[in-house]
């Protein structure tokens, strides 16, 4: 089975895969050529030129196993049963590394993921897990998984989000995306497994009112139907619906570190404008998985909240906080397009602007699909009103003439409890109230700030809500909020609020949720 | 031996001692909590709805890019 060494620097300057896949896949020199350069170059035009490449022939596929046995295998064209992998290494390899027992830490520390080519010409890219510390720029926050794989007979883990493109015929985009994020939440928590195309396809048949190969698409509600039968309480947001704060909900979740399942689509443009006949209907699904990393001047920009587009105005008379919400903050965020190699950036207004056909640049984000953990039962549209009521009109509202930032994401209980032990600039008396709070198994975070302070990544108060409680009167969601120097706590017995003299000084942000990996 | 590592609750029953605690059930705290149940009805009435329209305007968009 040849096995072969070779560098991105390589490949961009040389024909270094026309021949490898002329080989391997038994095509003429010149559809080889088509694909190196159109399908293969735009992956690696991403990466790091002094990246180091593993290239291994005859490699075995689940994924494309599946469609090939459940589909490529019915069809008089023969197609070929194995794959190419490709390994990514930051580091100089030589053939001996992979013998060397001594070698095998270094090699795993500078193991960079894997990506696939498959027989299914000219839809050749299959799966991919790519680390952003191969990116050329790796200014991302990402959600990421950690997936076993192997290169020249070694395991690896390869840290990043599953991609993979389209082969058209068995998977098209709202498949992929399906397999993408259950390949994600498969190999990161024990309640959810992998799903392969032909599971999929077996879970929408019960849904389908015709035959569902070769693949046609889906519609958004056959999606988020695939993904509860697939164990998860989804949510669908529309943008037609929800209007302004549509993005502000987009970014919550975001921020949540849960990756969203987003519909992409002309079909308002074509509406508004009949008469433009060269613009052909496009809908998309695609996966946000995170944003840019924070800069000043995004914090410098974020405007105040609008408490009469929220429906505020009623009850904050007289109030002159000012209000500003983290999930306003415009900049780009980072999405898995199985058109596109990963970690594509564009802002949730302009979201196909990486594309280069005119229709697609027409397109809008009109839906999205949240896959949320089965029993969080408070989503994000209630939470957020929750919050701003809370602060600007209840008892324990904020003072007048302060100026709050308010950032808001859903979080484990692990995984909150384990950020409040580690972090050293809280006091450890708040640190135990937290902790030794009882908190069901997911919660709803709110940290308060300003904008000087956002800076640095530093918080002055929280408001922690329970997200299993859906019944959002009489404070029922509350668990604690503590700012200006008090703790307010609700108490389940006697349905009230207690508020208690506690100083807190200002503490670290949570930034556990989306990861930049460096 | 058995030693009770957890402080929390000592911490609010000493500050509930020295009077560094109140319970928000005064006449203007129940105005401010009725004032935000009155909002969070808005809110949930409004959600409910828009949670309907958005299913039924997802089924009209088909992906297939």
């Amino acid at each position: 089975m040849p096995t072969y060494l070779t560098t991105v620097k390589d490949c961009l300057d040389s024909d270094v895969f026309t021949g490898v896949v002329e080989k391997e896949f038994k095509l003429s020199n010149g559809v080889a050529r088509w694909l190196n350069f159109n399908v293969i170059t735009p992956h690696l035009e991403q990466l790091k030129t002094s990246i180091n490449l593993v290239i291994e022939t005859h490699y075995i596929d689940k994924v494309y196993r599946d469609s090939y046995y459940s589909y490529y295998s019915s069809k008089l064209n023969r197609y070929k049963r194995n794959c190419i992998k490709i390994s990514l290494f930051d580091t100089v390899i030589a053939q001996d590394d992979f013998l060397d027992i001594y070698k095998i830490n270094l090699l795993s520390d500078h193991y960079l993921g894997f990506l696939v080519l498959r027989p299914t010409e000219p839809a050749i890219l299959g799966r991919s897990v790519i680390s952003p510390r191969a990116l050329e720029v790796n200014d991302i926050q990402i959600c990421s998984v950690r997936i076993s794989s192997t290169a020249n007979a070694l395991k690896f883990k390869a840290i990043g989000f599953p991609h993979s493109s389209q082969d058209t015929e068995t998977i098209t985009c709202a498949e992929t995306t399906i397999w993408s994020l259950m390949e994600y939440f498969g190999h990161k928590y024990p309640e959810y497994k992998p799903a392969l195309p032909s599971k999929i396809h077996t879970i929408l048949n019960s849904v389908s009112f015709q035959r569902l190969l070769p693949s046609t698409g889906l519609d958004v509600n056959q999606l988020s139907y695939a993904l509860r039968e697939l164990g998860f309480g989804t949510k669908i947001y529309s943008r037609g619906v929800y209007g302004n704060i549509f993005e502000n909900l987009l970014s919550t979740y975001i921020e949540s570190g849960i990756p969203l399942v987003v519909a992409l689509d002309n079909g308002r443009y074509l509406k508004e404008n009949p008469d433009d006949t060269d613009t052909n209907y496009i809908g998309h699904a695609l996966l946000c998985i995170g944003h840019v990393t924070t800069k000043d001047q995004m914090i410098d920009d974020l405007e105040e909240i609008d408490t009469l587009d929220s429906g505020l105005n009623d009850i904050t008379k007289g109030s002159i906080v000012k209000a500003f919400d983290c999930n306003d903050m415009v900049r780009e965020y980072v999405f898995v397009d199985d058109n596109h190699p990963v970690y594509q950036k564009a802002f949730l207004k302009h979201p196909a602007e990486y594309y280069k056909s005119p229709s697609w640049r027409k397109c809008e984000i009109s839906h999205f699909i949240v896959p949320l953990y089965r029993k969080i039962y408070l989503e994000a549209f209630e939470v957020k009103n929750f919050v701003l009521g809370f602060l600007l009109n209840s008892p324990h509202k904020i003072q007048n003439d302060n100026e709050v930032t308010i950032r808001t994401f859903l979080a484990s209980t692990r995984s909150y409890k384990q950020y409040i032990s580690l972090d050293s600039s809280m006091d450890p008396e708040i640190k135990r109230l937290i902790i030794e709070e009882k908190l069901p198994k997911f919660i709803w975070v709110t940290e308060l700030s300003t904008k000087e302070l956002l800076k640095s990544k530093m918080a002055t108060g929280l408001i922690i809500l329970d997200a299993t409680e859906p019944n959002v009167f009489n404070f029922e969601p509350l668990i604690m909020a503590l700012h200006s120097n008090f703790l307010v706590k609700f108490s389940r017995e006697t349905k009230s609020l207690e508020k208690f003299e506690l100083p807190l000084r200002p503490f670290s942000m949570c930034e556990s949720n989306l990861k930049n990996i460096v | 031996m058995l030693k009770e590592i957890s402080t929390s609750e000592a911490l609010l029953k000493r500050l509930r001692g020295e009077k560094k605690s109140v319970l928000l059930d005064k006449e203007d705290h129940l105005t401010a909590a009725e004032s935000f149940n009155t909002f969070l009805e808005k809110v949930k009435a409004d959600f409910q709805i828009k949670d309907k329209k958005s299913q039924i305007s997802a089924s009209q968009v088909q992906l297939t890019a």
